[in-house]
């Protein structure tokens, strides 16, 4: 055979033509694309517009077994600025810097003999704590199945593989498809500083987790400030730059986008969310924001600012960041707390396009 | 009369690599390319502000908890991180790496080869830059592999298709390299014997069509 130099650049052209039109041609169903039928499940259309992120499952490998730093030798490895995902677990204060997080996405933890998962996903920037029992009482631990759905982390659970997008919290194939998972309303997201500051005997994540990667520096680059996006998403929205940090919180179907950095400012709100009556509290300390539901042992009371603290308008009892009433005549009183968490603007509208928001 | 093409390949190979520069330029060319691989697939990371030292001494080297075989087929599982400075480690997985070195060598023998084409050519007052343009889609494929950086470069729908191309990205680049590699050899061993062969000059000027 001669090597021709036709030959070889139809061969080159061909091979290069075929990436480059691969790379342009819709791989996924469009958002705007009607659907294949009138009662189509939306978990089934969910399902088919889950897409490969690259690797395999577990292919980015969860936290089996996770170890602790005291504080003091967690100060040798991260600076204050670090940002964390940090909740406390059996009266124990954690913080799960997100130099770790971001490698491994899920950290699989128990407390008290019960199971549960801290997930992380770097492409939306969101932190949820899941229980880890199914609703029939089984308990699982969760992997990355090294798909995305909108940008977001599907997780699969071990004790039946159905995937559950972290956003979703609901199984869309598999066994367990339609069930809700239990998120546990435990986490704020912070700086390893803020965090230490407010509890200084707190323990943090180990970067000895049983695998190797370069702990320290982030794979994603400026993802977290581009307004690009690496994969597709269902609807999109350009009120805000499409990483924005917002609060997605969620009551009786509906859903909420707080923008996180303006509510700092305003500290609380009181708000009404698929008929649940709710409010907002800002933590100036930790730099977050907490949901808690409106009821106190006087009923659904509404809250105010007042000089630096949060009073409720019914008895001015005073009440803190973590929704306990510290003085005043509802003093040891607590709200309940529900899941809320730090998120970024275009994958909660493209999981809640009908969401309102709060600025 | 022509040689078979293989066995006209394997002369040009051999002519070509004869020479002292040839192996230097597709050692640098190898090891250039290799770095910058590495550094495109993020298994070279240069992170200013990282703090590497903070995690323990530079350098050092760190093996994967677990070391077996199947990290020689794991391509996101690297066995061994090589912190070089407080802001430098080298971190690739087995396949990525078994790939910067292979692709590089062949885009090296490559480079190699069109500048010995290039030399031979001009020292007979025949321009060959046709040649070296020939083999630029086969270098430019050459770096399909890196995707992760394809990804954030593209973005958006794109990401999807390059992800899935993935698995096919680094024997498509070897196979254009390889297919590149031996028509260079072919054209330089055509060109060392008689330099008018480039572009058919010879056969003009004889008549030949």
């Amino acid at each position: 055979m001669e090597f021709t130099r036709r030959r070889l650049i139809a061969l080159m052209g061909a091979g290069i033509g075929a990436q480059a039109c691969a790379a342009l041609a819709p791989a996924t169903p469009d958002a705007s694309a009607p659907a294949a039928s009138a009662v189509e499940d939306p978990l089934d259309t969910i399902a088919s517009r889950i897409v490969s992120g690259g690797p395999a499952p577990d292919g980015i490998p969860p936290v089996e077994r996770p170890a602790y730093l005291e504080r003091r030798e967690a100060d040798k490895v991260w600076k204050d600025d670090v940002v964390v995902d940090a909740l406390i677990l059996g009266g124990v204060p954690r913080a799960y810097p997100r130099f770790i997080t971001v490698w491994h996405e899920i950290v699989n933890e128990t407390s008290d003999g019960e199971a549960l998962s801290i997930t992380y996903c770097p492409l939306t920037g969101s932190a949820v704590v899941f229980a880890g029992r199914l609703s029939d009482g089984r308990p699982t631990s969760f992997g990355t199945s090294g798909r995305l759905y909108n940008s977001n982390l599907v997780m699969y659970d071990r004790a039946t593989k159905s995937l559950w997008p972290q956003l979703l919290g609901v199984a869309v194939t598999g066994e367990r498809k339609g069930e809700r998972l239990r998120e546990l309303p435990l986490a704020v997201t912070t700086t390893y500083g803020r965090w230490k500051a407010r509890y200084p005997d707190t323990l943090v994540l180990s970067t000895e987790t049983g695998h190797l990667r370069a702990y320290g520096t982030w794979p994603y680059g400026d993802y977290d400030t581009s307004p690009q996006l690496l994969f597709p998403v269902a609807a999109r929205d350009e009120r805000f730059h499409s990483k924005k940090v917002v609060v997605g919180v969620r009551a009786g179907g509906d859903a909420l986008a707080i923008a996180k950095v303006e509510f700092l400012a305003r500290r609380v709100a009181n708000v009404e969310l698929g008929g649940t009556a709710l409010v907002a509290l800002a933590d100036p300390g930790l730099a977050a924001v907490r949901v808690f539901r409106r009821e106190t042992p006087r009923g659904a009371v509404r809250f105010a600012p007042s000089g630096d603290a949060v009073v409720d308008e019914e008895t001015r009892s005073r009440w803190s960041a973590e929704g306990e009433a510290v003085a005043g005549e509802l003093a040891g009183a607590r709200l309940e707390r529900v899941s809320a968490f730090d998120v970024q603007w275009f994958a909660w509208y493209a999981f809640y396009p009908k969401t309102s928001v709060l600025w | 009369m022509r040689r078979p093409a293989l066995v006209e390949a394997r002369a040009g190979l051999a002519g070509a690599f004869a020479r002292r520069r040839a192996w230097l330029v597709a050692g640098v060319t190898a090891l250039l390319y290799a770095l910058a691989y590495l550094l495109l697939a993020r298994a070279l990371i240069i992170a200013v502000g990282a703090g590497f030292s903070r995690l323990g001494p530079v350098p050092r080297l760190d093996l994967a908890p677990g070391l077996s075989p199947r990290f020689l087929i794991d391509p996101f599982n690297p066995p061994a991180i090589l912190y070089l400075a407080d802001a430098v480690a080298l971190a690739p997985p087995a396949p990525i790496l078994f790939a910067a070195l292979l692709v590089g060598a062949l885009v090296g023998a490559n480079v190699a080869l069109a500048v010995e084409t290039l030399a031979c050519a001009r020292s007979c007052g025949r321009s060959s830059a046709v040649g070296v343009l020939g083999a630029l889609p086969s270098f430019l494929a050459s770096f399909a592999c890196c995707a992760p950086t394809v990804l954030f470069v593209l973005g958006g729908n794109a990401a999807v298709a390059v992800v899935a191309l993935i698995p096919y990205a680094v024997p498509l680049a070897l196979a254009l390299l390889v297919v590149s590699l031996a028509w260079s050899a072919a054209r330089f061993a055509r060109v060392s014997a008689d330099p008018d062969a480039i572009r058919g000059v010879a056969r003009h000027r004889h008549g030949v069509t």
